[in-house]
Order: structure tokens, then sequence, then C-alpha cells
């Protein structure tokens, strides 16, 4: 009877499509570009969203500012995450709910938060011109998104030079002053000593080391629907060739920073560019290493040029809602400047170098005082002047270069392939991450 | 299968038991009860080691104490603490936030059980005994959402649910959960087997209305319908997750507790260290596990309590969507 | 599959017994009783309408539009079949269905041979152990979703798990080189599937096996059929539809994998590719890259895909076969 099986799945499908066209006629909207005109008043009351480590913050806030209602909501901190922006997806749509401040999760966040279809980020050139004025400029390339700035960072995480200064004067190896001694250093380090490492590659944070630093284009806006990506510039390569070397001698680690793991190969290290705050958050509390071993220096230089080039690994972003007005954003404000300036919290609680220029001697100060260094003086002169070390046309994208690559290279090399096929897995991914975003790639500006 | 088959099956599972089983130890009798007996320890001792964790402490976890299992490691004030920690959750403003979680399930779990039910019975009745054009086309529709897997549909409902401006509320997801074709599919049969047409024509010439069968005659005998509709569509409704993570993530207060779960994992030093700088509750594997066990609670009452329905009616053993 | 229809009619049409009355008499019961019938089916047509055939269209009617993206806020309108055009061509298309085909052949074969086999193990098994074995074959079938997650997050944690033993063996010492390791990712899939979906479907295959006559049985074991031939040579080939439904429904499970990638990442601190199945990158077009016509196509495949393996289901398995007169 296949005619009238026919026929009932006949009926069963019409009956869907008539109802559906019935009723798709009156579900007229879509979503349309918010355009920031329709800005609400809540009379005073905030929310703010805190990742868990910035909680104390907006406790502090809370604290020092009893007269301002706030709501704190803590939201999922994982970096690379993606719920976030999963909900401000879902408040674009619905044209309400956003929170009147947020610490994002990841700094690659502000690329979505100030696109133009969400526009959530406001602009704190012109809402808080007199804080944004107390920073480094350097500090706030980042947010410096079409001439405004968008964003204000938490904490400056420039890459200094670190190393174990007992295991130098022991052996009595030199520290190195540029990206190639390190490369070569590495290697023989690891011939002569197996089993300990220069560095980690498996990480979020690990292109920001080695590509930033090297001011390789992954990340370069060229306009906003373009973007300058190219592997095999020169500037590239030569990071390229390091990584080759240092991963053939089996110098580096293929755990990141934040592996459970890395806790043992931690004290292993001999040295690595890393992040100002590695030494408090990694060395000390994470990875407990003795007092009087670690010490910074200032960045490694690339041969042929005058001045040192590095990375940044992170350094949280707070945004101001675009959305707001009156009160609520007068408030939205004040919790906005306590929290990157206030010493209540970015010298008393926060682990790391304070953006804020204002804030940063009391916390070197505070930080000195432990002497946790092997040469405290020298890691804490290192830390300011590496703030304008970094290359500053790297800016955060839709796409995110650091999931790119532990995707790509973090399991390449665990599985023991060459660097060269984790480089190229690495490449395509990015380019693929990027047109997918939309982005016209291009090669050269 | 008509009520003979029921009671055929009734008279298997007596005869069956001289024919296949026998008495007596033949290596072939010993290797089957051998297999099943593993396979059955491969299925509960991770489950009883995972329980055992969310009653051990973080340290004991950490460093494999407790011999077998952990089971050495458990304790009460483990329990204590690892709650504390878990109604820690959600900073200063929204402590005890789980415990609102646990709410919004149970509100949208058992209020989508309901809705089911109430759809569920009539639907399932008036496919069986009745006669009406488009009868077979509802069915094979039903069967169609039926065996088709639930979260296909969840991006289009989201959709939906967004133009209609409702996203992170919870009563869309009661709702779009009271949509159960499953349980028409039970009832359906419930009904297909338990009630002879003959039962109806009597309550027509008796001068029922349509409606009213359904409600004096049909309703009184589907208590195993409505106690099996009810248990899988709690079950499904509770260990919903893509539906509540993409009608409710954005409204912090008004998650269900299988998203809100994520929420405790995305703070946990364990996968997340860099949450543990200046964090003052510590998620780690006995919170998690704790916190999960309350979670399965709900499921294992409702289970125990179904277990009878379940495992008496081999009619509706015959499929799960 | 001619012993569908035989084993188990499960649809029969209403009774055509009754008297034939009069014409009209007989249309206005007729009318009468559908009227009824549609009055008891109002409830679950509102909600099919709400939960299924409203989403589908307006489903349909978004996957026609353009909507402004991240990079072009400026987009609206009708697109025509842009938005498939764009889910078709995005690089991780064919790769997401890959990765569910490589989870799908390792899966499908392990968990219809379990299946089969624990069902024949327990039919064999009548009385009080055979179903204190099904009851607990059945209990982490209801402890699916993010409790099953996190059961495995303590199983595949070398340094917590009860087979750590096991992972350190393997090379593995932390729950990220576990999962994100090349090539254990389908593995460890097909483990956590198997295990919260075995138990549902051992109960309904065994309620299969208990619906065939014992008359069957009892001739072959009058020719001297043991335990074994009996289970090969006539429970198996007897519940050939429920294995095909087993497999087909298990099929078109397979397609909307979503939880478990997708917090296996999270755990694993991003090292899994975040697209690893079609939901998931339906789930980035609509909430990563707020491409939403895109995300509505993404989800009609995978709808239509799930369709047609659901026709096959009710209409080729036997086992929703209508008793065709």
């Amino acid at each position: 009877m296949k005619t009238r099986k026919l026929l009932s799945v006949t009926t069963a499908v019409a009956t869907l499509a008539i109802a559906g066209l019935a009723l798709s006629g009156c579900s007229g909207g879509t979503t349309s570009p918010s355009t920031g005109g329709n800005q609400t008043d809540s009379g005073g009351k905030i929310t703010v969203w805190v990742d868990p480590p910035r909680v104390p913050a907006a406790d502090a806030f809370k604290k020092a500012h009893p007269e301002v209602p706030i709501n704190i909501v803590q939201i999922d901190g994982t970096v690379g995450g993606k719920t976030v922006q999963q909900q401000f997806a879902q408040f674009d749509a619905a044209k309400k709910g956003w929170p009147d401040a947020i610490f994002f999760p990841s700094n690659d966040d502000i690329a979505w938060a100030t696109s133009a279809k969400s526009g959530y980020a406001a602009d704190m050139t012109k809402a808080m011109p007199d804080t944004v004025a107390g920073y480094d400029p350097a500090v706030l390339a980042m947010c410096n998104i079409g001439g405004a700035i968008r964003c204000l960072r938490n904490d400056a995480a420039p890459d200094v030079f670190w190393y174990n200064a007992k295991f130098f004067k022991q052996y009595g190896y030199t520290v190195p002053t540029t990206w190639e001694e390190y490369a070569t250093l590495g290697a023989q380090i690891a011939k002569e000593h197996p089993g300990y490492v220069s560095g980690f590659t498996g990480d979020a944070y690990a292109p920001d080391r080695y590509l930033w630093a090297s001011d390789c284009p992954t990340n370069t806006t060229v306009t906003e629907t373009k973007v300058l990506i190219n592997l095999n510039d020169p500037k590239c390569v030569r990071a390229k060739d390091l990584l080759t070397t240092l991963t053939d001698a089996k110098a580096l680690s293929t755990d990141g920073i934040f592996d459970a793991d890395a806790a043992k190969v931690g004290p292993k290290m001999v040295m690595s560019p890393g992040a100002v705050w590695w030494g408090d958050y990694l060395f000390k509390q994470t990875w407990k290493i003795a007092k009087g071993t670690m010490t910074a220096v200032a960045p490694l230089t690339w041969k042929g040029e005058s001045q040192p080039s590095t990375g940044d690994e992170g350094g949280g972003l707070w945004g101001l809602s675009s959305h707001i007005k009156g009160k609520e954003l007068a408030n939205a404000k004040v919790f906005m400047k306590f929290v990157v300036s206030d010493p209540a919290w970015q010298v008393e609680l926060s682990t790391g170098l304070p953006a804020f220029k204002g804030a940063q001697d009391a916390w070197i100060a505070k930080q000195s005082a432990s002497d946790y260094y092997a040469d405290t003086a020298t890691t804490f002169a290192s830390f300011k002047p590496a703030i304008s070390a970094v290359p500053g046309d790297h800016k955060y994208q839709l796409y995110n270069t650091g999931s790119v690559w532990t995707e790509t290279v973090a399991p390449a090399l665990v599985s023991g392939k060459s660097f060269g096929d984790a480089w190229t897995a690495f490449g395509t991914d990015l380019l693929n991450q990027a047109k997918s975003q939309g982005y016209t790639v291009v090669t050269s500006k | 299968m008509s009520d003979r088959a029921l009671i055929r099956e009734a008279s298997i599972e007596n005869q069956t038991h001289e024919i296949v089983g026998g008495r007596h130890w033949s290596p072939g009798r010993i290797a089957r009860l051998a297999t099943m007996s593993l396979v059955a320890a491969a299925f509960v001792f991770p489950i009883l080691g995972f329980i055992a964790v969310a009653f051990r402490s973080d340290a004991g976890v950490a460093s494999g104490a407790g011999g077998f299992l952990g089971l050495g490691d458990i304790s009460i004030s483990n329990v204590v603490s690892s709650w504390g920690q878990i109604m820690g959750f959600g900073g200063s403003e929204n402590r005890g936030v789980f415990l609102q979680w646990m709410g919004n399930s149970l509100f949208v779990s058992v209020g989508g059980a309901l809705l089911a039910v109430i759809a569920a019975i009539p639907a399932g009745y008036a496919l069986a005994r009745l006669r009406f054009r488009f009868r077979r086309s509802m069915l094979v529709v039903t069967l169609l959402t039926m065996v088709m897997p639930n979260t296909v549909l969840v991006i289009p409902l989201f959709l939906e649910v967004n133009a209609v401006g409702a996203v992170g509320q919870l009563w869309p997801v009661l709702l779009i959960m009271g949509f159960f074709p499953f349980g028409v599919y039970l009832s359906y049969i419930h009904f297909m087997t338990t009630m002879p047409p003959e039962l109806v024509e009597a309550a027509r010439i008796d001068g029922l209305g349509e409606v009213a069968i359904f409600f004096q005659v049909a309703a009184p005998i589907s208590r195993q319908a409505i106690a099996l509709v009810a248990f899988f569509a709690f079950v499904a409704n509770w260990t919903n997750f893509f539906l509540p993570l993409a009608l409710l993530t954005s409204n912090f207060n008004a998650k269900t507790v299988s998203i809100g779960i994520q929420d405790l994992i995305g703070s946990s030093p364990l996968f997340n260290p860099t949450t543990a700088a200046g964090l003052d509750v510590k998620l780690y594997m006995p919170e998690l596990a704790l916190a999960t066990f309350v979670t399965m609670v709900p499921l294992l009452i409702v289970f125990i309590g179904a277990q009878r329905f379940l495992m008496r009616g081999q009619t509706v053993g015959a499929v799960k969507g | 599959m001619s012993s569908g229809t035989a084993t188990r009619p499960l649809t029969a049409r209403p009774t055509e017994q009754r008297k034939r009355t009069v014409g009209g008499r007989r249309r206005l019961l007729r009318r009468i009783e559908t009227r009824g019938a549609w009055t008891l089916l109002a409830p679950y047509l509102v909600l099919l309408l709400i939960a299924g055939v409203i989403p589908i269209c307006y489903a349909i009617y978004v996957s026609l539009q353009v909507t402004p993206t991240n990079l072009q806020p400026n987009l609206t309108g009708f697109g025509g079949g842009q938005a498939f055009v764009t889910a078709l061509s995005d690089y991780r298309f064919f790769t997401t269905f890959a990765n569910i085909f490589s989870v799908l052949i390792i899966w499908l074969p392990i968990m219809i041979i379990g299946i089969v086999g624990l069902a024949l193990l327990v039919h064999s098994s009548p009385g009080r152990f055979g179903n204190a074995m099904r009851f607990i074959y059945y209990i982490p079938g209801a402890l699916a979703g993010v409790a099953n997650l996190m059961l495995w997050v303590y199983l595949l944690n070398p340094s917590q798990s009860p087979i750590g033993g096991f992972w350190h063996m393997l090379g593995f010492s932390t729950i990220k080189a576990v999962v994100a390791t090349p090539g254990t990712l389908p593995a460890i899939l097909t483990a956590m599937l198997f295990f919260q979906g075995i138990g549902t479907w051992v109960v309904i295959v065994n309620g299969g096996l208990n619906g065939i006559p014992e008359e069957i049985f009892e001739a072959a074991s009058i020719d001297g059929a043991n335990a074994w031939h009996l289970a090969w040579h006539i429970k198996l080939p007897l519940i050939r539809p429920w294995i095909g439904y087993a497999a087909l429904m298990n099929l078109a499970y397979g397609f909307q994998l979503f939880l478990e990638p997708y917090l296996l990442d999270q755990v694993a601190g991003g090292a899994l590719p975040d697209q690893y199945t079609p939901t998931q990158l339906g789930f980035w077009f609509a909430f990563s890259n707020g491409n939403f016509p895109a995300a509505a196509a993404m989800s009609l495949i995978v709808l239509v895909i799930t369709l047609a393996i659901g026709l096959i289901i009710v209409f080729r398995s036997g086992l929703f076969g209508e008793e065709e007169k």
C-alpha cells in the first residue's frame, strides 16, 4: 500500500508547510543593528559582570561606595570561552539585558564588543577622558579601535625576560639579550641539562609570547573588515626559526603554563620570556618556586634591531556599556574609575602590575617588600619600561589567535610532530577562522 | 500488542525458566552469569566511585587517599564543607544561586512533564480510538518528531522565542518541554492495547459525548500511561542541556541546574587555573561531584518510583524517544 | 522486513466492525467523532505548533534572510540561498560531518553488538537475577547529560580516576592530554555515549524479545537447540527490526551531538576544536558569528538529514508498520 503511505506523508508535509506559511507571514522582524540611540537609565542601580578573580574588585567597590546600589554577577571566566559572547548575542537580539560594566574574560572579547553590530563598549575617550589620560597610551593600544579608546585595562602585562638566577650562576651561563642568543642558549642548556626547559608552547598566550613579540602580522587591522595576516613575513619567519630551533632541541615544554602538569615542569624552567604577572602568580603562588630563585630583566632584542621587542599576555580589559545614560551611567563610571585606579583594589588586592599609571609605583613598592626575587630591584625596574616595547598594531580580532594556537600547534607538538607541520596547520586554520568571520585577508598593507 | 500478548508475556517469564536457563551449573550458565555480573560491575563501580568523590575531601581526591574508589576517605564533614563552597558560589549578591537553579530545574521539568501528560493522554487516546481525517498524518508527524533528536530544533526554537522577546525567561522552556511526542506515542500504544474499541462503542450507545467518553471511560484506566509519560518527560526535561543553554544562559538567576553546572566547571581552578587567584570559593572535584550528585537525586527518586511501571509494561519498553 | 508486521503490529486501524446505519445518521456520528478527536488533540496540537511547526517554518524564513553580522552591520532583507551557501562553504562544514562519522563508525557497531548481546543475555536469564541486571544496566541511562559528563570527567582524569593506571600506561598524565591527543576523542565519545545509552536499548530490545511467542523456543528446544543456537538462529533473526530501529535511532542521535564535545573542550582548557560537530557549528553561527540565517540554514540541513533517517525508521523499520488491509 505504498500509495497510501505516500499520501499520508504528503498530507503531513503539506499541513506543516501551510501552517508554516501562514505563521511566517506574521512573524516579521529579525535583528537589526543596535544603534545605541535607545539608552536607558535605571535611576542609579548598576549591574556589573566580573569573572571569578575580579569578584574581590567588585566587592571592594561595594565596600568603598555603599551609596551606589550594585548587582555583582559572577560570570564564566574561561579564557577563550564563548559563554559571554553568546549572552551578548542574545542581549543584542533582544535589545536589552546588557550589564553596565564588564570585565571581559578574554581580551579577544573586545573585538565583538566593539563591532558595528554590537557596539556595546562605550567610547571611553568621550565618556571618561580624565581616566584615559591617566594611562600610558602604549598600554591602551589594544583598546584603541578606529582612533577611539573603547576599553580600560585592568593591568599591564608586557613580557619581560625571566630566568633562574641560581641556575645561571651555578653553571656559569650568560643571560641572553637577543632572541637569537636565547634560542642558541636554550638549545645548549637542553643538551647539557636534559629535562630543563626554556619556555612553554601549550597555552593560548604562547603566540603572544613569541609571534607578537616578533611583530609578526597575525592580528593587524587594515580596515574594520580587512585584516593583515602574513606568516611568510620576515618577522614571522624569524619567530618560526626561533621556535623551530628550540623545539628541535627539545628546549620547550609542550605544556601550557596553566596546565596542572606545568607545576611539575615549572621549577625546571631556566629562562623564558613571560608576562610581569608570571612572577607573583605563576612562580610564587602556583609553582611555589623558592624565594631568591627567579628574576627578570628587560625584554630581548631581535638581531639587527636597536630596541627590545616583546609580547603581551592578557592584562584584562574593562568595558562600559554604551546603552545607558543618566544616573546609571554616572554610577557605572564611578565603578570603572574605581576598578582601574583605586589602590584599594589595584594595589592591595590585584596580582598584576596596574595599567593605570597612578597606581603603578604603590603596587611596585608593595610587591617589592617581600623581596621574593633573586634581584628584586632589577626585576621591578624592568616592568614599566617593557610596556613600550610591545608592538602596538597588534589588535584583538573576532578570530581568536590563541585558540587557533591551542587547537593546532599545541596538540601537534604534544603528539611529536615537527614545528614546521604545526606552523602550517596554524597558518591554515588562522586564515580559515579569519575568513569565516567575514574578514578580507590581505598579506600586505 | 493486545492484552492477550501481555498475558502471554507473563507466561514466558515462567516457562523459559525451565527451557533455557536450567537449574544446573553448566559452563554456559556460569559464563553467562559471569559476563552479566562483570558488565554490571563496570556500570556500577564508576558511579559509586563518582558519588564517593562527593563525600571526599579536596586533598584526599588530589592525593588519591582512601584506597579502593576512595571509600576510606569519605566523611560527612567533607560534604558539609563542600556544600558550603557550592552555596557560596555566585558572589556576594547571588549566594546560594545553586538552590535557585535546582528550583528552576524543578519548575520547568515538573511543569513540562505535567503539560506533556495533559497533552499526550487525550491525544494518544484520540489517535488510538477515534476515526477522523488526517489521523494517519497526525500519527506520522508524531512518530517523526519522536524519532528525531530534539536538539535539532533548538536554534529554530531560539529564533522563535527571541522573536517574541522571551529569551532568558523560564516559561518558554516549560512550554517547549511540554511538547513530548514520545508521550503521545506511549499513550497511543496504551489505549491500543488496554482499551477495547467495544468499550468506546458501548459508551456511545449510552449517549456519552466523545470528550465525555475520554474523561469517564478512558482517563480512569490510564494510570500506567500517565506514570510513564510523566517519568520519561521528567527525565528528558531534567537532563536537557541544549535548550536551556540556548534560551537561559543570558539570565544568571534563571538558569537550570544542567547549565548551572557548566558555570561551576568554568569557575573551577581544576580546569581553569586562572580563576584560582583571588577567588574565595574553591570548586574542586568533590564540590563538582557533590553538585552533580545533588542534581542526580531527583532523577533517582523518580526512577525508583517509576520502576514498577517501567518494568511491568513491556509494551512501552518497545520504544524510547 | 516481513517479520515486522508479523511480530508486532503496533498500529491498528480503529475498528471497522460497526454496523452500517442510515447514511445521514452515520455522517452525523462521524462529524461528532471528528470534532471530539480534534478537541482531544487540541492541547497537543497547540504544543506541536509552538515547539515544532512554527520554529521550523520560522527557521526556513530566517534562513532566506540576511542579517547584520559583526563585520557587516548594514545587511538586511531577502538573501535567497545565501545563508545555505555560507553554511555549506564554511571550511568546517564537511569536517564536522567527518567528525560525526568518525564517532559513528566506532560507536554504532559497538553499541549494536552491546545492545544485542546484553539483551540476549538478559532474556536468557529470567527471574530475579535477569531483572536486577536489566535494572542496573538502565541506571546510567537515567544519569544522562551533564551528570554523565561529570562522571566521565572523573573517569578521564588520570590523577583521580579509578582507571588512572590505564591512562598512565597510555602515557597520559592530564585530562587535557587524554581528551586532546589527536584520535582519542571519537573513542572517548563512544565510551560516554555507550555508557549512557545502552541500558535504555537493552530494555527496549528485551521488550521485543519478550514479545516473541514461546512456542517458537519450545519447538526449537525439542529439536535439540541449545541456548547458544536458540539465541543465534532463532532470537537474533526475530529481533532484526529492533536492531535496525536501534541502529537508525542512534545514527540520528549521532548527528545532534553537542553537549559532550562542547563541555569536554572546556574541561580540556580549549584544546579541542570549538566546532567539532554540526550542531556546534550551528551554535557558532548563531552566537559567535551573529549570523542567524546561517545558523538556521545549518539547523535545517541537520533537520533534513535526521528527518530522512526518521522517515526510514517510521516506514521501513517494520516496527511502526501499519496493519494494512
